[in-house]
């Protein structure tokens, strides 16, 4: 099943819970490197840097296919990030892929 | 991508500013209409660490962006989520005619041969677009290669025929056009590349997208409609209604008939007005005839009283009221040439409303495709005939789209004509209206819901896209003879046989014709049972159960 059929499992409130925290995450990565928004995207490659505050306020997601520019583009190491973002956008396979991580996903923003 | 694009000398940047009254109201609008077309979006917006101002689409349903709006460095910028096409204008103007310039079928002609459009007509096609390209079928498809395939012919030399205007159409969609020679000799030479169901990707793409496309069509002929009216009262030819012969010609209201034509006397041009509101895009009518329609309307439930005698029509265009089409060419690519025939050259039966309440109720893109010993020419057409059908729908006084007097069918164009291409090779035809009453709380419409599972008889090929909103249906002469339609828009793909469609709900779902000459649409009945049957030239019959059955609480229009 794709992420985005999951994505429909999950109560809609949770999911946009999720990502709020996911943007909260990424602002937070963002501006410990002291990156304007434009700076990252820029980065990453996009074209219109409001994408970037889109992102941080939890609406959308980073793409899947470009996590591995914007782990690049933070500082951070490819596979713990990867790993994060999917405990936000994509928490029931994550469970699945990591049951071993006990982690409090609504908690993650705040570490 | 290039990143540079927007890092233009920050000095001289323009002052932030947030989103103005104006296009604050076009981005709601946008969501109402969606909302209408049963496409439920919601918004957000926020602003940049720079302080520019970013408004986005969402999916309801799925949480998923599907559209992106901004002014960056004083520039407005409009993004397709899910393709990233993004599109840059000085202001929402001249955004609007990008959009249209890249995507030409989003304009809706004009039979004057003005275009009047709404920017939020266009947004709307665009964010229409964007929704259903969010699913994972179509993913990653852009517009005009989903338009591509689904305007693909058989048999065609594709290098030829659409290497202008598809530059971008992929090797696999060309691959799976050819294929597919086999599936349908019968209807080989004219009909698109919807039979493809093993390049299940192409189809549904082919099939939403064109979809979000004719559904904006529709959305902005009803706007357009206003406009146009109220621009080209002057230019209607009344001569012409008044030579017409109309009872000949089926559904007619009692009151004007052939004893009692309409002539330019009749008007009084300050009687025409929007007699709706602009959320609902209903379309102007006569004030002076706005009694008799409700006398008619509101006394009478039964269609067959309604329309006593005259219940089987069968309708041809003469050649005398084809009018000079008005070509509005956005490109110099073939498909892109639009079209638009003026209503008068539908039917005679529509000229009398075409001209005075519906304007624009008829959208068209046409192809031609050349190869080496042949050229072929096909349209798409979209044909608002809801007002066949909708003036039974609700007993209350509704002075606007409840005028069932109007079937638009089977176009005979004059082939000699060179202005004008033959439309008998490909016809999509849409039932739709302006408002639409979804809730499924009545006790009835879930009994309806609950009931189809059992006794449903699948069609022989369904194609259910990510979103829910939209299924398609295949209907040929090897599918089953019934088909029980659900809450989702229902699309029905017509291409022949005898097939009964139950539920099916007007307004929201939708009948599209991919017929070949000798195959056309012949006549239609409408049953003591409240049953529309249309007939075709081969014999078959396509058979709404019920559709205008006015008791039915899904048929409140």
């Amino acid at each position: 099943m794709s992420i985005y059929a999951q994505s429909k499992q999950l109560n809609k409130d949770d999911s946009k819970q999720l990502r709020k925290e996911a943007g909260i995450w990424l602002r937070s990565l963002r501006e410990a490197r002291r990156l304007s928004q434009r700076q990252l995207a820029s980065r990453v490659d996009v074209e219109y840097y409001t994408f970037i505050s889109q992102i941080e306020v939890g609406r959308g997601r980073v793409p899947t296919e470009r996590v591995e520019i914007w782990a690049e583009a933070l500082g951070e190491e490819v596979q713990p990030f990867a790993k994060r973002l999917m405990s936000y956008y994509d928490p029931i396979n994550y469970r699945l892929v990591f049951p071993e991580t006990d982690i409090k996903i609504t908690d993650q923003a705040n570490n | 991508m290039s990143a540079a694009l927007f890092q233009l000398k920050p000095d001289q940047s323009p002052q932030k500013r947030w989103w103005n009254n104006q296009e604050l109201a076009e981005f709601y609008r946008v969501s109402d209409i969606m909302a209408q077309a049963g496409l439920e979006v919601e918004s957000e917006s926020g602003v940049s660490d720079e302080g520019e101002p970013w408004f986005v689409f969402v999916r309801s349903d799925t949480g998923e962006v599907i559209a992106h709006f901004a002014i960056i460095d004083g520039a407005f910028i409009a993004v397709s989520s899910v393709t990233q096409d993004l599109y840059r204008g000085t202001d929402i103007r001249n955004l609007i005619d990008q959009l249209v310039d890249r995507h030409p079928m989003m304009t809706p002609p004009s039979s004057n041969g003005k275009v009047v459009l709404h920017p939020s007509i266009i947004l709307t096609a665009f964010v229409a677009a964007a929704f259903v390209a969010a699913t994972e079928e179509v993913r990653a498809n852009t517009l005009d290669e989903v338009l591509e395939a689904a305007l693909s012919l058989k048999n065609s030399d594709k290098s030829n025929s659409t290497k202008e205007t598809f530059e971008t159409a992929s090797a696999e969609e060309t691959t799976n056009t050819i294929n597919e020679d086999s599936i349908k000799e019968t209807n080989t030479e004219i009909v698109p590349t919807f039979h493809d169901f093993d390049a299940g990707k192409t189809f549904g793409s082919s099939f939403a997208l064109l979809g979000a496309v004719i559904l904006a069509l529709e959305i902005s002929s009803r706007e357009t409609a206003l406009a146009n009216t109220q621009q080209v009262k002057s230019s209607v030819n009344f001569q012409m209604l008044a030579d017409l012969n109309i009872a000949e010609y089926v559904p007619v209201p009692d009151f004007l008939t052939s004893n009692n034509p309409l002539t330019a006397n009749d008007i009084n041009f300050n009687d025409i007005s929007n007699l709706g509101n602009d959320s609902q895009f209903q379309e102007p009518i006569l004030n002076s005839f706005l009694s008799l329609k409700k006398s008619n309307l509101t006394l009478t439930t039964d269609l067959n009283d309604l329309y006593r005698g005259i219940h089987v029509s069968k309708m041809t265009a003469s050649d005398n009221i084809v009018n000079s089409a008005d070509t509005v060419s956005h490109s110099n690519s073939d498909f892109m040439k639009h079209h638009h025939l003026d209503d008068q050259s539908l039917s005679q039966t529509a000229i009398i409303d075409s001209n005075l309440f519906f304007s624009s109720d008829t959208q068209q893109a046409n192809k031609t495709l050349i190869s080496e010993n042949s050229e072929q020419k096909i349209s798409l057409v979209a044909i608002d005939v809801v007002s066949l059908v909708s003036g039974t729908a609700n007993n209350t006084p509704q002075p606007v789209n409840t005028f069932p007097h109007k079937l638009t069918n089977n176009i005979s164009i004059n082939d000699n004509n060179p202005d004008f291409y033959s439309l008998e090779n490909s016809l999509i035809t849409s039932f739709s209206s302006g408002t639409i009453n979804r809730d499924l709380q009545n006790p009835i419409d879930k009994e309806r819901m609950e009931d189809k599972s059992s006794n449903t008889n699948p069609i022989e090929r369904e194609i259910k896209l990510q979103s829910d909103n939209i299924k398609g249906h295949i209907i040929s002469p090897d599918s089953s003879q019934s088909l029980v339609l659900d809450s989702s828009i229902d699309i029905l793909l017509y291409e022949g046989g005898d097939v009964s469609v139950s539920n099916f709900e007007l307004g929201k779902d939708r009948v599209w014709f991919f017929l070949s000459e000798g195959k056309m649409y012949e006549s239609y009945q409408i049953t003591d049972a409240n049953d529309l049957v249309l007939e075709f030239e081969t014999g078959d019959t396509l058979t709404l159960l019920g559709v205008l059955d006015t008791e039915a609480p899904s048929l409140v229009i």
